[in-house]
């Protein structure tokens, strides 16, 4: 099931991991092209993340929203 | 048969002796250079390869598990390890030696990233605003008030008009005051704090968002300033809200 938290934890997840697009370029890496998908396509991942199934555990550090 | 592209997850001070597994399951291994250690995995090139990668990646179905994958497997390098270089999603290499060859040019840099995460985690805090906070504090706006209630009908037409331009820049002011306030609060206990670039045009639009790394010892304390600043900037009016501790994606990245 997946839960409102969890699609925040999701958008927080791909923001950590793609937001400086990526990395290093030329002969010895292929890099995601400037990527900012977190906050330009958030109603698009927020549906798709209704379909994403979790493998296991958390997806992310713990949302200390409520404590 | 497909041809595979290596994939490296993060950048260690030297390997772990952890059994881990990474995307599509397989297996983690480290490639190994002078005094760093990358962790990587084998990964197909049909999805990974520069074209098929920027095309997926736009694509939470394909992407979810992949990044979840990505992070399962830095958030345990993380924990077992006193410093970590977390490598952004989607850092693929044509082979080992390719990798090699990347430890060894960034030798440097990696090895000042890694000084400068060792033994701190990082978090990300956002403050929203939920509602509009109470303009009524402010003396412009009851004087202006005042004089729409004790003017005649046409005048106050036009003083409501001015009243309301009022009450929005103080309601301005007051969440500028709350994000600035958050923000120095946590400058003062963290190691460092990066205020990140707010998103121009979503729904929920917050008034401050930053990555901040704070030494694992120091947990505690960030925690117990999360809830002074709750309290401080309370529901229903503000929300303040914490993620991590995260491995150093946002600190320790590499550069373009």
């Amino acid at each position: 099931m997946t839960t409102a938290d969890d699609e925040l934890s999701l958008l927080e997840l791909t923001d950590r991991l793609l937001n400086r697009g990526v990395v290093l370029t030329g002969e010895a890496v292929i890099s995601v092209a400037g990527v900012d998908l977190i906050y330009l396509g958030l109603n698009v991942v927020l549906t798709a993340v209704e379909n994403l199934r979790r493998p296991h555990g958390d997806l992310a550090p713990r949302d200390h929203e409520r404590v | 048969m497909t041809h595979d592209l290596v994939y490296v997850y993060a950048v260690l001070p030297r390997p772990l002796a952890a059994e881990l597994h990474g995307i599509d399951g397989r297996r983690v291994r480290w490639v190994l250079q002078g005094e760093l250690a990358a962790a990587v995995s084998d990964v197909p090139e049909a999805d990974f390869e520069e074209e098929p990668l920027n095309r997926n990646v736009r694509d939470m179905g394909w992407l979810g598990p992949r990044a979840i994958a990505h992070q399962d497997v830095n958030a345990r390098l993380f924990e077992a390890s006193d410093a970590i270089v977390p490598l952004a999603f989607g850092s693929v290499f044509r082979d080992d030696q390719r990798v090699a060859q990347m430890l060894q040019e960034e030798q440097q840099p990696l090895a000042q990233q890694l000084a400068r995460v060792k033994g701190a985690a990082e978090w990300v805090v956002a403050l929203h605003a939920l509602s509009t906070p109470d303009a009524d504090q402010s003396e412009a706006v009851q004087t202006a008030r005042a004089e729409v209630a004790a003017a005649s009908p046409g005048r106050a037409h036009l003083l409501r008009q001015r009243l309301a331009t009022l009450e929005r820049d103080e309601v301005r002011r007051l969440q500028s005051d709350a994000a600035t306030h958050v923000l120095q609060a946590l400058r003062a206990i963290a190691r460092d704090v990066y205020e990140e670039p707010l998103p121009a045009d979503t729904v929920e639009r917050p008034l401050l968002r930053v990555s901040v790394l704070m030494a694992r010892e120091h947990d505690t304390r960030l925690l117990d300033e999360i809830e002074q600043l709750r309290s401080l900037w309370a529901e229903p009016t503000y929300r303040l809200l914490l993620t991590g501790p995260w491995p150093p994606y946002r600190f320790a990245g590499l550069k373009a």
